[in-house]
């Protein structure tokens, strides 16, 4: 047993840094650790698969399915262009605008779908309007990981703590959704201080952007109609979670089911081509070792050296999971951090007891979401939109996204320590 | 194999004066039907290879003139040859020699190795010029020396000494190339002559259009945007090895055809670069498929 200990927590350690530094594949390493796991004897093979959370890989398949048909009919393309006509190419409302669009799409889609749909168009309008897309890309870029915090699947922290914690879409809108307001509001706040002074752009500038044609944007109008019917009446039926009892990943599948009968039966295999299939092996991989460390005890370990640093004071334990998911979800991959964080939480529920825990799992959600914040390498979504940028000739540096990252982090972690406080622990 | 062995004496003549490709021709198919070669009537034979002149020439540039016809039924391989004394003027060019085929209608499987052989020799031994005022034995004598693989190879329907470029030849420079030899595709290749990577002109027009564009994925509406003007003014600044990428395609020139022609299927390739070891000695296109094996 204590040979298996050792070797579980340096590989899973390991595992960790290695995801972390991207030197191999986060997926095929996952894999090889769960297979590791049981090979070892550290969860036996029917374990393994039970603990496997299908809820949440069921809830990112259909989710994946739906969004990856909708975007195909240009819509969001349609709205972002939308804007920017609608403010005569002002830069200033532009920039506001966008990171207010990229936040609420990353709260109904997934944070790097967003981005993948919206930064091409940001850089764009801001090369026609004559400036630098780089301030317009980093503050989308923030502002989707701020706008993911507000749903259930917004981010992915999210989905598994709804999850595990039995938290609705409705939880997360009426727990994180006013918070989520006051924290986008000082983001626009704090961009327009950083980057204000740099948003002179002529009239012959702006004019071009009057010259696009956002109709054309559209590619299917009845494809169009399908997809944001299918996503609404999914979103209602998260909405309506008390009343009928199916679960979000239920209906995600159900209404994945039926997009794919509406949009097109010849497609289907097309359609399951949007299921990013490497992030699902991914969470199955860090489900099966994470499942192997329960067993292993170090969870429970962890746990009572947390709950005798807190002295299971609750307001001391949600402040310091704030902070320090933080500032771990700035360098860390913040999928394996949430992953090994649940049971961490679980174990602690029993102490302090389940009913006040809940301000726990806020405080996770928080941390995790608004740490892929603090650097580049935070979130996906800054991965992605820094590398779409970087392919466009506009290079953005560890350190230039960082400088305004970090700032935004530590200020958006400060007003959630106060809103928890203030909401949940007095 | 060696040609030789395919051909029958009495089927080559020499010296008579006929006026015309076609003439020899029915001289040749008389002989043949005459010996009872033939599976269908002479005439018929004498329709059929006037039906294929009439699509086109079969005139290799060479001199080499090569008529023929594809007869249902017929499970064999006959050549005939007409050595004029002096080359025979027509409107497509002089003819030094006439090969007459007939084969089956999907050919006989020689009937391509011995075209290419005879191409072959057209480019190595100044055949045809070389038999001037030879004797039918001598004829024999040197199409026995001439050996046919049955096993064509991407050699011998590839262009050799194909266009290439280098590293530090500028995209303006690569656009006058593509753009005067009406070509797309060109191998990048070192100063020993060895591929290392390519350049389509499609890598030129990309450059036209940055990946932020490429990305939206839908660009109906933009009307204004001119994606040319700045490539137009960068031209000779950018170089090849900018934009050239790594060639994944390449195959050695032993290479069967079928090899190169599920090749150019299944990668979707238009042209595959044919090596000899390390070292680019040609180009294969489908259009060369077309012009040397299903025209051929």
């Amino acid at each position: 047993m204590m040979i298996q200990l050792v070797i579980g927590v340096v590989f899973f350690v390991l595992l960790f840094i290695l995801i972390s530094l991207e030197v191999i594949n986060k997926t095929i390493l996952a894999m090889l650790g769960a297979v590791l796991f049981i090979a070892m004897g550290i969860v036996n093979q029917h374990q393994a698969y039970e603990e496997i959370d299908w809820h949440v890989i069921f809830l990112l398949i259909g989710m994946m399915v739906i969004v990856g048909i909708t975007k195909r009919s240009g819509l969001f393309q349609y709205i972002a262009i939308k804007l920017a006509k609608l403010v005569n190419g002002d830069p200033v409302k532009i920039l506001i605008l966008f990171s207010i669009l990229t936040a609420i799409l990353s709260a109904l889609l997934d944070n790097v779908t967003t981005v993948l749909i919206l930064t091409p168009v940001i850089i764009l309008i801001s090369v026609e309007l004559g400036l630098n897309p780089i301030p317009f890309i980093i503050s989308s870029a923030l502002a989707s990981n701020i706008g993911g915090m507000a749903t259930l699947i917004g981010d992915p922290p999210n989905i598994m703590i709804g999850s595990a914690a039995g938290l609705g879409f409705t939880d997360f809108i009426i727990n994180l959704g006013p918070l989520v307001l006051i924290l986008l509001f000082s983001h626009c706040v704090l961009i327009l201080l950083f980057f204000k002074k740099k948003m002179e752009v002529s009239m012959e500038r702006r004019a071009r952007i009057m010259e696009f044609d956002e109709r054309a944007s559209i590619t299917d109008k009845a494809l169009l109609i399908k997809s944001l019917s299918v996503l609404f009446l999914v979103l209602l039926l998260f909405l309506l979670h008390g009343l009928i009892t199916l679960e979000p990943s239920t209906v995600a599948l159900g209404g994945a089911a039926l997009l794919m009968l509406l949009a097109g039966g010849d497609e289907v295999e097309d359609f399951f081509h949007e299921v990013e299939w490497s992030t699902i092996f991914f969470f199955i991989g860090l489900f099966i070792m994470v499942g192997g460390l329960v067993e292993l005890g170090v969870i429970n370990f962890l746990a009572e050296k947390y709950l005798q640093l807190t002295a299971g004071n609750l307001v001391l334990t949600s402040e310091s999971i704030i902070w320090v998911s933080g500032f771990l979800s700035a360098f860390l991959d913040n999928i394996p951090y949430v992953a090994t964080m649940i049971p961490l939480v679980e174990r602690l529920g029993q102490d302090i007891g389940q009913a006040s825990i809940g301000p726990v799992w806020w405080s996770l959600a928080i941390g995790a979401c608004l740490g892929g914040n603090g650097t580049l390498i935070g979130a996906s979504a800054n991965v992605v939109s820094a590398g779409i940028s970087g392919r466009s000739g506009y290079k953005i540096s560890f350190m230039e996204f960082t400088k305004y990252g970090m700032i935004i982090m530590v200020i958006t972690l400060a007003i959630s320590s106060v809103y928890v406080y203030l909401r949940y622990l007095i | 194999m060696k040609l030789g062995s395919f051909i029958d004496k009495k089927a080559i003549l020499v010296g008579d004066n006929f006026n015309s490709v076609l003439e020899a021709v029915d001289a040749l198919i008389n002989i043949f039907e005459k010996r009872g070669l033939l599976p269908v009537s002479g005439e018929e034979v004498k329709k059929i290879i006037r039906e294929r002149e009439e699509t086109g020439s079969t005139l290799l540039p060479t001199g080499v003139a090569i008529p023929h016809g594809r007869i249902e039924g017929f499970q064999d391989l006959l050549i005939g040859v007409w050595l004029p004394a002096a080359p025979l003027v027509t409107e497509e060019g002089p003819v030094s020699i006439v090969f007459c085929f007939l084969t089956s209608l999907t050919g006989s499987l020689n009937y391509l190795p011995v075209l290419s052989s005879i191409a072959k020799s057209c480019s190595l031994d100044n055949f045809p010029q070389n038999l001037k005022g030879a004797t039918q034995n001598e004829i024999i004598q040197y199409f026995n020396t001439m050996v046919i693989r049955k096993e064509l190879t991407v050699e011998d329907i590839m262009t050799t000494n194909p266009v290439t470029c280098h590293q530090e030849t500028t995209i303006g420079e690569l656009a006058d190339i593509f753009y005067q030899k009406g070509l797309s595709f060109l191998p990048v290749v070192d100063e020993n002559n060895h591929q290392i990577g390519e350049v389509t002109l499609k890598d030129i027009l990309t450059q036209g259009v940055p990946d932020y564009i490429r990305r939206l994925g839908n660009v109906r509406f933009l009307k204004t945007l001119e994606p040319f003007e700045a490539l137009l003014r960068n031209e000779n600044n950018i170089k090849v090895k900018d934009i050239m990428r790594p060639s994944k395609r390449g195959l050695p020139k032993e290479a069967s055809i079928i090899e190169v022609v599920s090749t150019i299927i299944s990668k979707g390739f238009r042209h595959i670069p044919i090596l000899d070891g390390k070292e680019l000695i040609g180009i294969v296109s489908e259009t060369d498929i077309l012009q040397k094996v299903l025209r051929g």
